[in-house]
């Protein structure tokens, strides 16, 4: 049951009703129904494949992704909704591991780059997310094999140094060293 | 101070606070380095900005896929996984070798299905899923406490040795026959289907003229309550209310209580009904236990409820 699609359309439905009775969706019942038939086995593939059995549990957070973008007052602005979806799922298993929330207590100047929210900001800050997020796409695949494999642990994963030595056998030493290496890389311009 | 120098102290930070997290001390360092310098500050924003930004472009789903997220273990951690493994099949196949301390053997079924098991008297246990049993044996006596969930007993007869079964105050004696004991925090319901059975007055309520012994005959039910308080005797349809033991859960106007009740016994996510109104909807119907999850989803579309993720629970309430 776990990789298949669990009852969608009965699913879809109750999903739609409560989408609906928040928000005023432009999205149509058919085009939600469309979006579960389409992504969600490839989205619970790809949240199993980083979070294995889980916790977070996969199908809840592809789940909460369904939900958060069904609410959405417009997705029309969405070129990609299956990576979009992943990229919510992925913020919510982060902070379900409580590992995005720790730098906020230090920094107040993380910019949030979820688009309903950037959308709502000042022109120039939208631009200036969007290119940054394209210049360190671009530069992900300059990263060794090795390098991506500890960005995605790290960031997307949300791995701790501990965790990641003991699942690679690396020293905690090496991996900040070669952290470190990627994050200059993906920082240039 | 070098700007290469500030920049990966920068990293250091970000990944720090990122990955592990700051203690008390470790802030009080941070805090001093980042107002040290505005140029600190500067390179920490540019690189949280940087770590803010990775995954957010289309091709993470590209990059998830081509990564190996798997442990690899060195040798030595491995073995040792290895010897938990084979002591999680050896207890699987064998509760006796490793359950059995003082005369008594816990048996015990998971979320995946029901589990069967003989006794050396010959009696069988055949267990729903998520219960929990405890066999005591004496010289008089075979007693068996059953501690959650439903349990199915066919008795192999000796007069010599009554079979007493526990669930909350209750004591059911039995010589030889065949009936189901159901535990819910509040309840323990008992059904047979061969024989007869014999509740005793639970001591608690010795002083009370209100309490009784019962005999349940083949085909009769009774529900006893925690509160001392207890139902009619009355007729059950086997096949509906046995239907777990051949991995179904079947229901005629059942509440819905009782319905999640058992789905729990079966699902690894926990439903939750908040009110009471919901609670008492009378269903009909009939799944597989593997198939629990989504029987709840078809539910909550056919009577317009909302399944809401709360707290590691699924809260099943009226939409908003």
């Amino acid at each position: 049951m776990k990789n298949s699609l669990p009852s969608a359309a009965l699913f879809s439905r109750s999903l739609l009703r409560s989408a609906l009775t928040t928000n005023s969706s432009s999205q149509t019942q058919a085009g939600i129904e469309r979006l579960y038939q389409k992504h969600w086995t490839g989205l619970c593939r790809s949240l199993r494949k980083v979070y294995g059995e889980g916790p977070p549990d996969a199908e809840d957070l592809a789940q909460e992704a369904f939900t958060k973008y069904m609410r959405m007052a417009d997705t029309s602005h969405i070129e990609e909704p299956r990576a979009f979806l992943l990229k919510i799922a992925i913020n919510l298993g982060l902070k379900s591991l409580q590992r995005q929330s720790r730098s906020q207590d230090y920094v107040n100047k993380l910019i949030e780059y979820e688009r309903e929210q950037v959308e709502e900001r000042c022109p120039e800050r939208v631009v200036a997310a969007r290119q940054k997020i394209k210049s360190v796409e671009k530069n992900m695949r300059k990263l060794s094999k090795k390098q991506r494999e500890l960005i995605l642990r790290s960031r997307i994963k949300g791995q701790t140094y501990a965790q990641i030595s003991e699942a690679t056998g690396w020293s905690a030493a090496d991996i900040s060293r070669q952290l470190k290496a990627a994050l200059a890389v993906l920082e240039t311009q | 101070m070098n700007q290469q120098v500030i920049k990966q102290q920068a990293r250091d930070w970000v990944l720090r606070i990122n990955m592990n997290g700051l203690d008390e001390r470790e802030q009080l360092e941070f805090n001093t380095w980042i107002h040290q310098n505005p140029k600190h500050q500067q390179a920490f924003s540019k690189t949280e900005e940087t770590w803010k930004a990775i995954g957010y472009g289309d091709e993470l789903e590209r990059y998830i896929a081509s990564t190996d997220f798997t442990s690899r273990q060195t040798p030595f951690v491995k073995y040792g996984l290895g010897l938990a493994a084979a002591a999680c099949i050896l207890m699987l196949i064998s509760p006796f070798i490793f359950k059995h301390h003082n005369h008594s053997e816990t048996f015990i079924s998971n979320h995946h299905g029901n589990s069967e098991y003989y006794l050396k008297d010959g009696s069988r246990l055949r267990l729903s899923g998520d219960s929990q049993a405890t066999m005591r044996w004496s010289k008089s006596s075979r007693e068996l406490t059953l501690d959650k969930g439903s349990i199915y007993i066919e008795v192999e007869h000796n007069t010599q040795k009554p079979f007493i079964v526990h669930s909350h105050q209750h004591q059911i004696i039995v010589v030889g026959t065949a009936f189901e004991v159901q535990q819910s925090p509040s309840a323990t319901q008992i059904s047979v289907t061969e024989g007869r059975v014999k509740i005793e007055k639970p001591k608690a309520f010795l002083w009370s003229k209100k309490h009784t012994a019962d005999t349940l005959e083949a085909g009769q039910q009774l529900k006893l309550h925690t509160d001392g308080n207890k139902g009619n005797i009355r007729p059950f349809d086997k096949n509906n209310k046995l239907a777990w033991l051949n991995d179904r859960l079947s229901y005629e106007h059942e509440k819905l209580e009782q319905i999640i009740n058992d789905i729990n016994r079966y699902s690894h996510k926990k439903y939750f009904i908040e009110n009471n109104k919901i609670k008492n909807i009378n269903l009909t119907l009939s799944f597989k236990t593997d198939q629990a999850d989504a029987a709840i989803k078809g539910i909550a579309a056919s009577q317009n409820l909302s399944l809401i993720h709360r707290s590691g629970q699924i809260v099943i309430s009226h939409p908003r």
